[in-house]
């Protein structure tokens, strides 16, 4: 029995709304490909890549096809490299990303995301020669993704990681200075990563993942801001939720079908076993236009982003998108929250460049939502203590309130407040954001670690 | 519906190509028509079914030639619901595609050329969307 309303209703979604699957991620383990030697670990990655993702785009076009509904990136995530490659030098880590990026162009992914280190309590000598290898890793590359997790709410964060991380982010602007820093766009830093976040660049295949994973994006920022213009005005907040969950659920049933279908086929054709993950009920935006977070917050009642209520709104906004969508999921999973780039995303460009949002706004709307500080360009000479600082702030809001919080700072070489930084096609271009000039050199400084808050103690 | 009007309709869209067994082919088809906000469709296994949906400003022949391109492809149909509001065109169709000659993304290249022809947008969806997204 079909009810021509709701034919028509999803007709609409995917034609005039935008409603696409953001991403179908292939998670792929590469703990088999372990070894002291280098050749040897670049052999057995390529291969395992190759045979796995082998059929990957073309089973996600094939499902594409079969429902009409765009399915915008297919793209690819593995086992933290640190794990696998803990025992190689540094240069040899460099090799190693070049070896991923090429697997990534040969199985037709625009990303491949996990060249990661989990440090949250400490450093391996592995770890620390692969944060090494991360700016050159990232500016010899195209596709390749990297994060690095500087805390859990169990471990606490590891400010010696932190302060790292700031200082790497400082040298991938300077050696990809030549495109406004971008090397920088492709790296995360992460308190509380998730092992099954199918969202790069921030992406990883955690430890305790099966062989191969496919995990789905949900996107459809336009069917929502559909659904909060049709209650109007004049709807209270109970009523404005109770459309975003409806709405929610419909794209998460979709996502759900669409992710088990890609599952099935990959399955059937790939010679190591492929099972389907989870959903990871997120609403992520792109720079076109109608694809935005940011005016779904406006269509509620706010005549910028910033303007007092936006914290809230956007708490609202989350909080439905994950009631309605739980009730549409058999697993739920990854970061699953609200995305507020601001380079990604039109309307939050936007209002960086009227001002009307800073760091700080930011920061408080990272309470509320998945991630942090995302894809924010800051000064190129902002020092790699305030960088840390910065992380510091964010990540204590992960680790204090059992939260994800990530962050994708663009220390842009070369470029002040005034600027523009342009990356280009689904990254964006946003004004750079001003940073405070107070010092926190001799607090970024002290290392060691954050104690783990006693909400970890929960035994 | 007026099936005189409706065989008028299919020979008119199908110009030259019209002969007796293809406007009674293609009619077959469509007498199917539900008037109705509903579609019961028992006859195909679910599973095996795809909508296929057109919208845009009405023009004689949109549904002869959707219908055409549909049974041409070897998919039987099931269902047709057609409604004009405002001069504006709207066709959902349930057609059963176990029998289908080539895959979905070739019968939906035919109904965009189809399409492309008369200025409407075609659609083909697996009926699978429509079941899971508008229910638990």
């Amino acid at each position: 029995m079909f009810d021509l309303r709701e034919v028509l209703d999803t007709v609409r979604m995917t034609e005039a709304e935008h409603f696409d699957i953001r991403t179908i991620t292939l998670g792929i383990s590469l703990r088999d490909c372990a070894s002291s030697l280098p050749q040897t670990v670049r052999a057995r990655v390529y291969d395992k890549i190759r045979r796995t993702a082998a059929h990957h785009v073309a089973v996600a076009e094939e499902v594409e096809a079969l429902f009409g509904v765009r399915i915008t990136n297919k793209r690819v995530a593995v086992t933290p490299i640190a794990l696998v490659a803990d025992a190689l030098p540094r240069d040899e880590l460099i090799g190693l990303a070049q070896v991923l990026d090429t697997a990534a162009a040969d199985v037709g992914v625009d990303y491949l995301a996990g060249f990661t280190a989990l440090v949250e309590k400490g450093m391996t000598d592995g770890d620390r020669r692969l944060l090494d290898a991360l700016p050159h890793a990232l500016a010899g590359t195209e596709r390749l993704c990297g994060s690095v997790n500087c805390g859990t709410t169990g471990a606490g964060i590891n400010a010696d990681a932190v302060l790292r991380l700031a200082e790497i982010l400082r040298e991938t602007a300077r050696l990809t200075a030549a495109h406004d820093s971008v090397g920088c766009a492709r790296l995360v830093g992460f308190c509380n990563a998730v092992p099954d976040n199918p969202f790069v660049a921030g992406a990883f295949h955690g430890p305790g993942e099966a062989e191969a994973t496919i995990n789905v994006g949900i996107s459809g920022p336009g069917v929502v801001l559909r659904a909060v213009h049709e209650a109007g005005p004049g709807a209270d907040f109970g009523t404005l939720f109770e459309a975003i969950k409806r709405t929610a659920f419909k794209i998460t049933r979709a996502g759900e079908l669409i992710g088990r279908r890609c599952a099935e086929r990959l399955d059937a054709r790939t010679g190591p076993p492929v099972r389907f993950g989870v959903v990871d009920l997120s609403l992520a935006p792109t720079p076109a236009e109608g694809d935005s977070i940011a005016e779904i917050l406006m269509a509620m009642g706010l005549e910028d982003v910033g303007a007092p209520g936006t914290t809230a709104a956007l708490a609202l906004l989350n909080e439905a998108v994950k009631q309605g969508g739980l009730m549409g999921a058999r697993y739920v999973g990854g970061l699953s929250g609200a995305f507020m780039p601001v380079a990604e995303d039109q309307a939050m460009a936007r209002a960086a460049e009227r001002g009307h949002i800073g760091l700080e706004k930011l920061e408080a709307m990272s309470a509320v939502c998945s991630v942090g500080l995302d894809m924010v360009a800051l000064p190129g000479d902002t020092p790699a203590e305030t960088l840390a600082g910065i992380l510091l702030d964010e990540f204590a809001i992960g680790m204090i309130n059992n939260k994800t919080t990530a962050c994708r700072l663009i220390p842009v070489h070369g470029k002040g407040v005034g600027d523009r930084a342009e990356f280009g096609g689904l990254l964006g271009s946003t004004p750079i954001l001003p940073v405070s000039a107070l010092s926190s050199a001799v607090f970024a400084r002290r290392g060691g670690r954050l104690p783990a808050p006693i909400r970890s103690l929960t035994n | 519906m007026d099936i005189r009007r409706l065989v008028h309709r299919i020979a008119d869209a199908l110009g030259p190509d019209a002969d007796a067994a293809r406007v009674e082919a293609v009619a077959a088809a469509v007498l199917d028509v539900v008037e109705g906000a509903s579609m019961p469709a028992e006859r195909a296994e679910p599973g095996e079914r795809a909508i296929v949906t057109a919208y845009g400003v009405d023009h004689p022949g949109i549904l002869a030639a959707v219908c055409n391109a549909v049974s041409g492809a070897g998919c039987n149909i099931l269902d047709v619901s057609q409604k004009i509001l405002q001069g504006y065109f709207t066709l959902i169709m349930l057609a059963d595609i176990r029998a289908m000659r080539g895959s979905i993304t070739d019968l939906q290249a035919q109904l965009t050329a189809v399409g492309d022809r008369l200025g409407v947008r075609v659609l083909v969806q697996h009926e699978d969307l429509f079941h899971t997204m508008h229910r638990p």
